[in-house]
């Protein structure tokens, strides 16, 4: 029995061990998803402007037109699926180590505005970046599993998953996975869904878009962060497909009161919600966010109107 | 609360640490708890059931026994078997008959069928109901004495390891178990840790990393190359085996815990060279069930010829019915039975040019796809994709890196071939005579078994395939 006993334990020490080894497997991804999670947790930056969100950020937002628009150094770290208050969060943890961009552009949308503020979206790709303290406090503000999943090998293992074992060996072995080459400074194209059909015809299902409190706190926490490292923040909305828009309840009033907070705090707000690319489908990956041409095109005409913030 | 979730692992524990600590004479009523529990964590509603089902086998058992006359006791049986039968017919067969007759009549009449939704069936009903069969025949043909002490009788339906996918228990095996007082065992604990472990691997390692590709193949067949049909057919066979004999495993070794021994339900049958030697092996305790309780009761092998075949052929017909309420289980039993029956007739005659083992495994992979298609259309479908042998191995290979990255299929190549290294050491016993193999080898794989459970696992959901039945 103690024979067994030494056994498990050691069988336990092991399992340490190997997710160790798993975290830095995935900290050596030079490029893709894991790099650009690399630079906003782990990495010391100094870029000048710093594009935070949810997938709309990260995917309609494209830096390289950005830096030739302004000739400022951009980098985008809007993450899918990410809520208010993780988008908080996640600014606090780039903080941790890099120099505070002169600007910070927080795209704000339907999703960010109107989803439970309780959930991590693919929670698990975060494991690897818990040492950052800020990261950390965040995820377990929103998830309270995490503290679980930092100090439990066999719990936060069985969320790990293929394909961040793949991650970690490809990593390990310097090999760079296939959707490396799609992250450009922190943004990831999104691609239709041939299943799910085009942005004209996909059934969509009504979504409801009310800031809670909690949201309105995220931002606040969002601008004191920003004024504590004399970052300007710049609010904006990207469009979304007209059929999608048509499916958000509220989402007039939430901009509203969006509007409301931007001018109350002095802070510039660049509403490009009517775009004219929300009526052209084949600018979308789907109708809630643009592809990679689509992004391109926003991001110019992005750009135009932000030239105009930066000058002042 | 299935065996691979969270709380499962919380549960065990909590109830093997009071069991080893209450009173003797509560441990018993604590094991029910526990499994009533257990069994109520699905659907506190199906407890009822289980409960009234056993009340009612318990008082029949008893009223047999009592019987003097064989009439009386007929009636017993048969008030059993309505009322086990009855309630496997209700909540399975159901709409499985009314959907046969719809579509049947709209044939006929050329009207629109109107279907209904199949009933949810509460978990392991197919199993517990056998448990209750085989106590309530076997007391009527004097092999065991009814149990008084319902608690007991109650707690061998219900015993939570074996309860929602067997192995089908006997009272006379697991029943008298219960009577005994247990004493700790530490030998008997760390071989049902290393069943729980083996079991875990192959369930959550080999069977659940398959399905990663097995399901997306099945629930559209039609969009598939007959190759990607035929190595999805392949996946499936070992992905099944894994998944039932993995809870098996699991059920087996839990129940060691707890100083208790269950039947044993595989015997590595994917090794074996006929369909003969197969049953042998597959799913024992199903095999044996329906050989001692249908296949005897037909008349057995003590028949005309034809006769004897045709009881063979009734048998895996039912056994298919039994595993699912669905035209496509029924063509398994059917396949099965009738390649049983060409084994008889051909006996010595039947020399397969390239060993048995390729003809067996061949042809139960075929079969099971019987077992995993989702409709009869889409069995035919996939067998007619199969058979017309436009097989392409660039498309298969595209169509197959489209649904996994190349990691998980060769997670599951790797995992395949640990399972057939595995049972042949057990089958050759290989290995088992090298120094120092219970002291180092043998719990330096267990250690490696567990770190692998957690690094290479499939943790995404995932019930056990048999608790649907």
């Amino acid at each position: 029995m103690k024979r067994a006993l030494i056994y498990a334990l050691f069988a336990l020490a092991l399992t340490y061990v190997i997710r160790e080894l798993l975290y830095i497997g995935i900290r050596k991804n030079k490029g893709g998803e894991f790099d650009k999670l690399n630079t906003a947790f782990v990495k010391t930056n100094d870029y000048d402007i710093l594009i935070i969100g949810s997938s709309r950020a990260e995917c309609q937002f494209y830096p390289p037109v950005i830096d030739s628009a302004t000739g400022l150094r951009s980098y985008n770290i809007g993450m899918t699926g990410a809520v208010m208050p993780f988008i908080a969060a996640s600014l606090e943890a780039y903080l941790e180590n890099s120099a505070p961009p002169k600007y910070v552009i927080l795209n704000l949308d339907l999703h960010s505005l109107g989803d439970a503020t309780d959930t991590v979206y693919k929670f698990p790709r975060y494991f690897a970046y818990l040492d950052n303290r800020k990261l950390y406090e965040g995820l377990t503000a929103c998830d309270s599993r995490f503290p679980a999943f930092r100090w439990t090998s066999v719990y936060s293992m069985p969320y790990f998953g293929t394909k961040y074992l793949s991650n970690s060996l490809h990593g390990w072995l310097g090999i760079p996975t296939k959707y490396d080459t799609e992250y450009i400074s922190g943004f990831a194209p999104c691609k239709p869904d041939p299943r799910m059909g085009s942005a004209d015809s996909i059934e969509l299902i009504q979504t409801h878009a009310k800031p809670s409190q909690e949201i309105i706190d995220a931002l606040e926490n969002i601008l004191k962060t920003c004024k504590k490292h004399n970052i300007r923040l710049i609010l904006t909305v990207s469009p979304l497909f007209y059929r999608q828009e048509e499916a958000a309840l509220s989402y007039s009033s939430s901009k509203e009161q969006i509007s409301g907070f931007a001018t109350k705090n002095q802070l510039t707000w660049i509403d490009l919600d009517h775009d004219s690319i929300r009526f052209r489908s084949e600018y979308y990956g789907d109708p809630a966010h643009l592809n990679k041409q689509g992004a391109i095109n926003f991001t110019r005409r992005f750009c135009s109107e932000l030239q105009q913030y930066l000058r002042d | 609360m299935g065996f691979t979730s969270l709380q499962f692992v919380f549960f065990v524990p909590i109830v093997f640490g009071l069991y080893w600590t209450i009173p003797v004479r509560w441990r018993n009523l604590l094991l029910l708890a526990a499994s009533y529990y257990f069994y109520m964590t699905w659907n506190y509603r199906f407890g009822a059931l289980l409960f009234a089902t056993t009340f009612i086998d318990w008082m029949l058992g008893m009223q047999i026994e009592k019987s003097v006359s064989p009439k009386k006791k007929k009636l017993f049986v048969a008030l059993s078997l309505i009322s086990n039968l009855g309630c496997l017919a209700a909540f399975k067969y159901t709409a499985f008959l009314y959907n046969t007759f719809e579509w049947t009549r709209s044939e006929i009449s050329g009207m629109n069928p109107h279907y209904m939704e199949a009933l949810i069936i509460p978990v392991g009903l197919s199993f517990y109901v056998f448990h209750s069969l085989s106590y309530i025949i076997d007391i009527s043909r004097g092999k065991i004495k009814a149990e008084t002490n319902f608690g007991t009788f109650a707690l061998f339906v219900s015993f939570f390891p074996q309860l929602v996918a067997g192995p089908i228990a006997r009272f006379g095996e697991l029943g008298v178990q219960f009577r005994e007082e247990k004493k700790w065992n530490t030998e008997q604990f760390l071989s049902g840790c290393r069943l729980v472990l083996w079991g875990y691997f192959k369930k959550i390692v080999i069977a659940d990393r398959l399905a990663t590709i097995v399901n997306p193949v099945f629930e559209n067949p039609e969009t598939y190359n007959g190759l990607t049909l035929f190595i999805a057919g392949i996946f499936f066979t070992v992905q099944v085996y894994c998944d039932f004999s993995g809870y098996s495993d699991i059920a087996a070794g839990v129940a060691r815990f707890f100083g208790y021994e269950l039947k044993l339900n595989w015997r590595r049958p994917l090794l074996s060279k006929s369909l003969h030697e197969f049953w042998g092996r597959n799913h024992i305790s199903m095999t044996s069930w329906f050989r001692d309780y249908l296949y005897i009761s037909l008349g057995g092998s003590r028949v005309a010829y034809p006769r004897w075949l045709l009881n063979l052929f009734l048998v895996f017909l039912i056994s298919g019915l039994w595993h699912g309420a669905s035209w496509t289980f029924v063509v398994w039993g059917a396949l099965h039975g009738i390649v049983y029956i060409v084994e008889i007739v051909l006996k010595d005659k039947l020399r397969i040019p390239f060993g048995g083992w390729i003809y067996l495994f061949l042809f139960h992979s075929l079969a099971l796809i019987a077992f995993r298609a989702q409709s009869f259309t889409d069995l035919t479908t996939i067998y007619h994709h199969i058979f017309s042998f436009h097989w392409s191995a660039e498309v298969s290979y595209t169509e197959l890196t489209a649904i996994a990255d190349r990691l998980p299929v060769v997670l599951s190549f790797v995992g395949i071939a640990c399972l057939f290294a595995y049972e042949l050491r057990e089958e050759h016993r290989w290995l088992s005579t090298i120094p120092k193999m219970k002291t180092v080898w043998r719990p330096l794989f267990y250690t490696l078994l567990f770190v692998s459970l957690f690094t290479i696992g499939e943790f995404s959901a995932n019930e056990f395939i048999y608790f649907h039945f």
